[in-house]
Formats: C-alpha cells, sequence, structure tokens
C-alpha cells in the first residue's frame, strides 16, 4: 500500500455507509483521526495494528509518541537462567527493532521519546543516532533509561555516555527548545551537557538524571529555563555541588552521597526531598550548618523529607 | 454573542438530514466551529451542520448541555464524559469522533478517541477485525511479511483473545 496521508475527512466519506457492524466504521475515519487513535495505545499496539488490513499498514508510522519498552524482553533478561550471550542477543533484537521502527516512522514531529531497555556503552553509535533522530523532530518529553538494574549492575565506565557535543554542533543546529521533560537513568551525562539543555530550552520543567557517572556539579543559575519546576537527582556519586539560583523550581529530590547544596533566592520551592543510603548504614547525609544557611530562602516551603 | 441581560440567546442547529435543534449558546460554543459563526455574527438564522447527522447530533447537543451544566471542576468532568460513553456502540462513538472534529470539540474527541483506544487494547488482531468489520485484505502471505517486519513487536503484544 502506498503511504498516504489524508488531512481531513471529505463529505463522501459520511454519507451513505449503512449502520450494520460488518461495515467497517472505523475504515470511514480519516487517517488523522485514526493516527490521534493510535497514539493512545501502547506504542507497540498502534504497530501491531500495520496487520489488520493494508488501509492499516503504515498509519501507525505517523503516531508521534515513540516508546521503546523493552520491558517484557528485561523479565527475560532478569530470570535466573539468563546468560550474557542471551543478553547480548536481546540487546541487538532491541536495537534492531529500534533502528527498524525509525527507519519506517514517517512524522516531522516526535512528542515524546522514550528507550527503555539494558543497553551499555558499546551500543553508542545506535543510541546516538535515536537520540539525534529526536531532537531533530521538536521532541517535548526525552527519556533515556539504559537501566542495568535486571541482568546485572554495570559500573559508571560502561554506562553510555550522553553525546554532548551533538549539541553544540553548530553546523547542525539542533531544534531542542520544545523541550518540557528529560530524564536520564544509567547514562554518563554531564552537568555542562544539562547546563545547556537549561539554558537552550525555555520550555523545559522536569529535568531528572540518576546514576550518571560524569554529573560533578550542577549550576541552576540566572540564563537556566524559568520554566523549571522539578529537579530529581539521585545515586551520582561523582557529584560534589548542586547550586540553585534565582529559579522558579517548585520541588526538589535528591538522594545520593553528602554533597555541597547553595539554594539562593528559590521563592517557589515548596518541596524538598534529601535523602541518602551509603553502604549498609542509614545515616542523614546533610550538612546542618549550609541547611541553615539556605533556609531563610525557602520561606514557604511546605514539605521538607530528610530520610 | 449571549446578551449581556436578560434570557439566554438560543442558536437553532440543522443536521444534514435537516432535523432542527434548539439548543443554549453557552453549551454551543464548547464547539469552535459554532463559536466562530456566533462570533463572526453569521448564527443569526438556522446554523447548517452539513457532516453531521441527526442522530449523531441529538447526542453531541446531549453532551453539550451536560457538560456545560458542570461548574469547572475536571474530574466531576471526566466521570460525566465516562458515563456518557459508557453506553455508546461502536457506530455511534464512530460517528461522534468525526462530528467532534467536524465541530471542533476537542474534550469529545479526546474522549471518544480515548473510549475507541480502549476497545483495542490488548485483543487479538482478529478480534479487532471483527468487531469493527474490517476487511483483512492482505494476501496469506503478506501478512504473513507484515508480521515477520515487526516480530519483535508482535512478541510483546499481550492479546486478550486469539482466535
Amino acid at each position: 500500500m502506498a503511504k498516504r496521508w489524508r488531512s481531513s475527512c471529505s463529505e463522501k466519506d459520511n454519507k451513505g455507509l449503512d449502520k450494520h457492524s460488518s461495515i467497517d466504521r472505523i475504515g470511514a475515519l480519516p487517517d488523522d483521526l485514526l493516527v490521534n487513535i493510535l497514539s493512545l495505545l501502547t506504542f507497540k499496539e498502534a504497530i501491531a495494528t500495520s496487520v489488520l488490513s493494508s488501509r492499516w499498514r503504515y498509519l501507525w508510522t505517523f503516531v508521534p509518541k515513540l516508546d521503546f519498552d523493552g520491558g517484557e524482553s528485561l523479565l527475560k533478561v532478569s530470570s535466573k537462567g539468563c546468560t550474557k550471550s542471551l543478553l547480548n542477543k536481546e540487546r541487538s533484537a532491541y536495537v534492531e527493532w529500534v533502528d527498524h521502527v525509525l527507519a519506517l516512522h514517517n512524522n516531522s514531529t516526535v512528542e515524546e521519546f522514550r528507550v527503555f531497555f539494558d543497553l551499555d556503552k558499546s551500543y553508542k553509535d545506535s543510541i546516538g543516532k535515536w537520540i539525534r533522530y529526536a531532537l531533530a523532530r521538536k521532541i517535548q518529553r526525552l527519556e533515556l533509561n539504559l537501566t542495568d538494574e535486571f541482568y546485572g549492575r554495570r559500573g559508571y565506565d560502561k554506562y553510555y555516555d550522553f553525546p554532548y557535543k551533538l549539541l553544540k554542533r553548530v553546523e547542525n543546529p539542533i531544534a531542542i527548545d520544545c523541550l518540557k521533560s528529560i530524564c536520564m537513568n544509567c547514562v554518563n551525562v554531564s552537568g555542562e551537557a544539562l547546563e545547556f539543555f537549561l539554558c537552550n530550552c525555555p520550555l523545559l520543567e522536569n529535568l531528572s538524571v540518576s546514576e550518571s557517572g560524569q554529573l560533578s556539579s550542577l549550576r541552576i543559575i540566572s540564563g537556566s529555563s524559568r520554566s523549571l519546576k522539578s529537579l530529581e537527582i539521585s545515586l551520582c556519586h561523582n557529584l560534589e555541588l548542586v547550586e540553585i539560583r534565582d529559579s522558579n523550581l517548585v520541588c526538589f529530590k535528591y538522594e545520593g552521597p553528602r554533597i555541597n547544596f547553595l539554594l539562593e533566592n528559590v521563592p517557589h520551592l515548596v518541596e524538598m526531598f534529601i535523602g541518602g543510603l551509603l553502604g549498609s548504614k542509614f545515616k542523614m547525609l546533610f550538612d546542618f550548618n549550609l541547611f541553615s544557611l539556605i533556609t531563610p530562602t525557602m520561606a514557604f516551603l511546605d514539605i521538607l523529607f530528610l530520610f | 454573542m449571549a446578551a449581556e441581560t436578560g434570557t439566554p440567546t438560543t442558536l437553532t442547529l440543522k443536521s444534514n438530514d435537516d432535523e432542527l435543534f434548539s439548543v443554549a449558546e453557552s453549551a454551543a460554543i464548547l464547539s469552535v466551529t459554532i463559536r466562530n459563526m456566533v462570533e463572526d455574527g453569521c448564527a443569526g438564522g438556522v446554523i447548517p451542520l452539513d457532516n453531521v447527522d441527526g442522530k449523531t447530533l441529538a447526542s453531541v447537543i446531549t453532551y453539550m448541555n451536560g457538560i456545560s451544566a458542570i461548574p469547572a471542576d475536571e474530574e466531576k468532568k471526566k466521570s460525566y464524559r465516562d458515563k456518557f460513553l459508557s453506553d455508546k456502540d461502536f457506530e455511534t462513538l464512530a460517528d461522534m469522533v468525526l462530528a467532534a472534529n467536524y465541530l471542533n470539540m476537542s474534550c469529545l474527541m479526546d474522549a471518544v478517541s480515548a473510549k475507541i483506544a480502549q476497545v483495542m487494547e490488548k485483543k487479538s488482531v482478529g478480534w479487532v477485525r471483527r468487531k469493527f468489520g474490517i476487511e483483512n485484505d492482505y494476501t496469506p502471505e503478506e501478512e504473513a511479511a507484515v508480521k515477520e517486519e515487526h516480530k519483535w513487536t508482535f512478541e510483546g503484544v499481550e492479546t486478550d483473545d486469539d482466535n
């Protein structure tokens, strides 16, 4: 079937259809309405509709939410008998799947792009290509969850390094100004890269980073997104400093080892969660002197949760 | 627009099978298409809605009246929408999504689309084809090729009914 995109329904499509259920009622809907319905299914279910009939074969390629959820495969990987070679086979299958889907995908806009699978830095070429694809399509929500919780911990040196250079490439500016949410797990993303996002994504509301080995400091200062409402950082063991100044931040969650916090003029901050667990000992990892210094800037704090 | 004082303005809508309906302007302007006509001053007489039949328009007007009577409470609106759509068969839903699109009513359109998606969720290909009257025009070889093309996808899709 030729890929065809009808932008609106002609009157002819509506008339003369009788009411029997044997008539293809859903097929009478124009493509854009069907794509709208498909984007409410899981991405896999949307792709699976390609087998219904030739009319449906390429409809899913216009869905703007690309959720590459490798959950089922991860469950296989987490089973007891899983070997390294089975893991690598599942990894290759996942990568092939994403590559294949992106080769067919047809929408110039990607609202949401989510990668959820156990992938290490040896897949950097593919992952880099996926990120370029998403960032070139006015992406709003980016999630890179390269989890290592299923097969076994990898360590920072095996984590994928986020390609900061890609963002700075001047000759090929990337349209990242629509980004509203960024979540990364088991990705080595640096403070520099995050600060680049913060300064170049005026709509950025939500930033969440966990298990980055390259994050040593994060400065959210004037020039950063004024839209930022939620910041979450967890288990970044090389992190030493988080500095937040002149920000509209509402919620800040931190979990990890003891670090320096510097908060100044954060008048909308109403929820703050600070906690950490090191080794087998539960202990408060908070500098109380520093805390007493910052409290005057947090007059409206509703929730302070130390765990 | 609605008069500043006095009785609320009523509009007359005409379906494509020539049925006439009276509806309060305050409810009808949930449709951006109708609102634009009102704002442009084209709503004086009868408003013809060429893409909506009488049965569907009656349903849409019930929705317009119901939802506009609820104050700004998103929870209550959602529960009204769920109840309103709960007894609609698929043919009606398909007509309503077309009408909502034509009338430019995003809240109704989103709710009906979500309802149709809900019907499709976790169902086998055979079930969806039967339910929606979709004719399979693939040859067995073509169908096998499409399944092979998306092998990884089909592995992960669970279905309630595989007949």
